[in-house]
């Protein structure tokens, strides 16, 4: 219940203000090499002067960094918190929000946008946030059977909608051009070079209002992860939750993926760190703990791909081979009960 | 003794074949009443229409009075919990967690138990003798002590029915006792009317008020225990010979072997 032990307190506290020095320090970090005193400099002319002109470092820091930098964060926050949750929906600690198809979806709307509508700026984005609300629309009307939406076909019908958005993405990847292909795949791969203040600004709204309904529902979630009979007995209105929670996921996802492309093992991995951490499933820790390590993770692993080379990796791949990887390790180490204590 | 469930005329059909056939029982506030008979026979059918989960064709479920099919699910918790067989849920929540959602039906959709129901948690805990084993996980507990946990998280729920799915099943010989006794306890100190269904004879004559025999979907009697148990009975319940014996005034059936 309550009673979490003295160090756990701490540990929790820690991960929660963790992003904070992450932010900052990776405010340092990027292919342009700028000194650490001229960082500092810029950062302290802008808080003492808020409306002063920036010189060219102040535009790297301010314009492409620290959007940039909170694109990674909203993206972290947004894919870790949307996998704990629909782990406690699906009642499988092994789903991410990729099962309802959203990913195949948007991926499917952002290689339309590239292949045959290049010239419309901002296309990619829209469709790509419109067919994953799709995605998820279609998974959800091939699960329905009789007014009710069992977890299984939840699971069934993401995994036919993800098939055939697949098969149209390989389809249109076949029929443009090389020029335009390139753009399909690099938005495939997954890259925060896109982010900008207006990007970030036009996502806001969906991922602040997303995020609060999830974190509200914290503690519902853990009666939705009993299963639908023992949550219905308990006096939960399942259908109805689970549409809301779902929903809001996948508005969430399609905002960032429509910005980002797809990155992936987010939402698996840091649930799982964070179940360890914490030692406990209750999602009302969970929520919060999977939000700020999420951030943590994606910011870092931006900071590599701005950093590792002199010019710049995609991000989707790197969180692949860190997270995969790590997620080998969970479960041998544990015997294969990845998310039990 | 105030009567808080009412079924009447209920009929369901799975369309497979399987029926249950106009069944009808009143539960008394305060008393235990044990559904007996062979696997199949509609019992946890039964129970589960009585708790809305499924809808029988025709007929109805009341309790305190209220239609159970014309009510939300909130409602219906505050007035029946359910005990369903235990299980390994997919995440190892705390025996507190796990009977803190227990106050779900009190609360809003997006808000968090306040003191009063973490109170009432507490309590519930206490009350089946597991104060203990509060942090621990619900996971890890033995089979006995989770049966335990989740009476417990129906105490939370403060229901005025009790609707229990095979207590004992998968329980060793001491801990199927200590969970009837506790589901009497229950039934008596907090005026629950109980619903339980159970595969032994003799522990439902031991810990049941009224025993309803079924037999595949049909209510073949219901009655005090001493009258409804009886090697005719039980013969055509379950096919075999059996006879009464009468030690310190109780009965018990004995098979013949």
């Amino acid at each position: 219940m309550t009673s979490t032990p003295g160090r756990l307190r701490w540990t929790i506290l820690a991960i929660l203000l963790l992003p904070i020095p992450v932010f900052v320090l990776s405010l340092f970090i990027g292919t342009f090499y700028i000194p650490p005193g001229v960082v500092l400099q810029v950062i302290f002319d802008r808080i003492v002067a808020p409306f002063s002109s920036s010189g060219v470092y102040g535009i790297i820091i301010l314009e492409i960094r620290l959007p940039r930098i909170v694109l990674a964060l909203m993206g972290g926050i947004v894919l870790a918190t949307t996998g704990a949750s629909l782990q406690g929906v699906f009642k499988n600690p092994l789903v991410d929000s990729y099962i309802l198809g959203i990913a195949a979806g948007a991926g499917f709307g952002a290689a339309i946008a590239f292949a045959f509508l290049p010239s419309v700026g901002g296309m990619s984005q829209i469709l790509a946030f419109a067919f994953g609300i799709l995605a998820f629309l279609l998974t959800f009307l091939a699960a329905r059977t009789r007014g009710e939406t069992p977890v299984v076909s939840l699971v069934l019908g993401g995994i036919i909608v993800t098939a055939l958005f697949s098969a149209g993405i390989s389809l249109i990847e076949f029929l443009t051009n090389p020029d335009q292909l390139a753009g399909v795949v690099h938005w495939l791969m997954g890259s925060l070079d896109s982010a900008s203040w207006s990007v970030d600004l036009e996502i806001l709204p969906i991922i602040v209002a997303g995020f609060m309904i999830i974190f509200l529902m914290r503690w519902r979630l853990n009666v939705i992860s009993m299963g639908e009979e023992e949550a219905k007995s308990l006096g939960v209105n399942i259908g109805r939750d689970r549409l809301i929670v779902l929903g809001a996921s996948t508005l969430m996802v399609s905002a960032i993926v429509s910005v980002t492309g797809i990155i992936g093992w987010i939402g698996l991995v840091v649930p799982h760190i964070v179940r360890m951490l914490a030692r406990t499933p209750d999602n009302r820790v969970i929520i919060p703990l999977s939000a700020a390590l999420g951030a943590v993770f994606l910011i870092t692993a931006d900071d590599l791909a701005r950093s590792l080379f002199v010019f710049e990796l995609p991000v989707g791949p790197l969180t692949t081979i860190i997270g995969a990887p790590f997620f080998l390790y969970l479960l041998k180490s544990r015997g294969g009960a990845v998310w039990r204590q | 003794m105030a009567e808080v469930i009412s079924v009447s005329g209920l009929r369901f059909s799975y369309g497979l074949g399987f029926e249950l056939h106009d069944i009808s029982l009143t539960v008394g506030q305060g008393s235990v009443t044990t559904l007996l008979g062979p696997n199949g026979c509609g019992k946890t059918t039964l129970l589960k229409c009585m708790n809305a989960l499924l809808t029988p064709g025709e007929g109805m479920v009341m309790i305190n009075g209220k239609d159970v099919f014309k009510m939300g699910r909130g409602e219906l918790a505050r007035l029946a919990g359910f005990v369903p067989q235990s299980h390994t849920p997919s995440f190892s929540y705390s025996v507190g967690d796990v009977v803190l959602m227990g106050r779900v039906s009190y609360k809003g959709i997006f808000e968090q138990p306040s003191r009063l129901d973490y109170a009432k948690a507490e309590n519930a805990i206490e009350v089946v003798g597991l104060s203990a084993f509060k942090d621990r996980p619900y996971t890890q507990m033995s089979g006995g002590e989770r049966q335990l946990s989740l009476i417990a998280r129906a105490i939370a729920q403060e229901p005025a029915a009790l609707l229990l799915d095979e207590p004992t099943a998968h329980l060793d010989f001491r801990n199927q006792f200590t969970v009837l006794q506790m589901v009497r306890k229950v039934a008596r100190e907090r005026g629950m009317a109980v619903v339980m269904s159970l595969h032994d004879p003799n522990q439902a004559m031991l810990f049941s008020d009224t025993i309803a025999l079924m037999s595949s979907g049909k209510m073949a009697s219901i009655g005090k225990p001493e009258e409804v148990i009886c090697p005719e009975s039980i013969k055509q319940l379950y096919g075999i010979d059996t006879e009464i014996i009468i030690h310190n005034g109780r009965e018990l059936v004995m098979p013949l072997i």
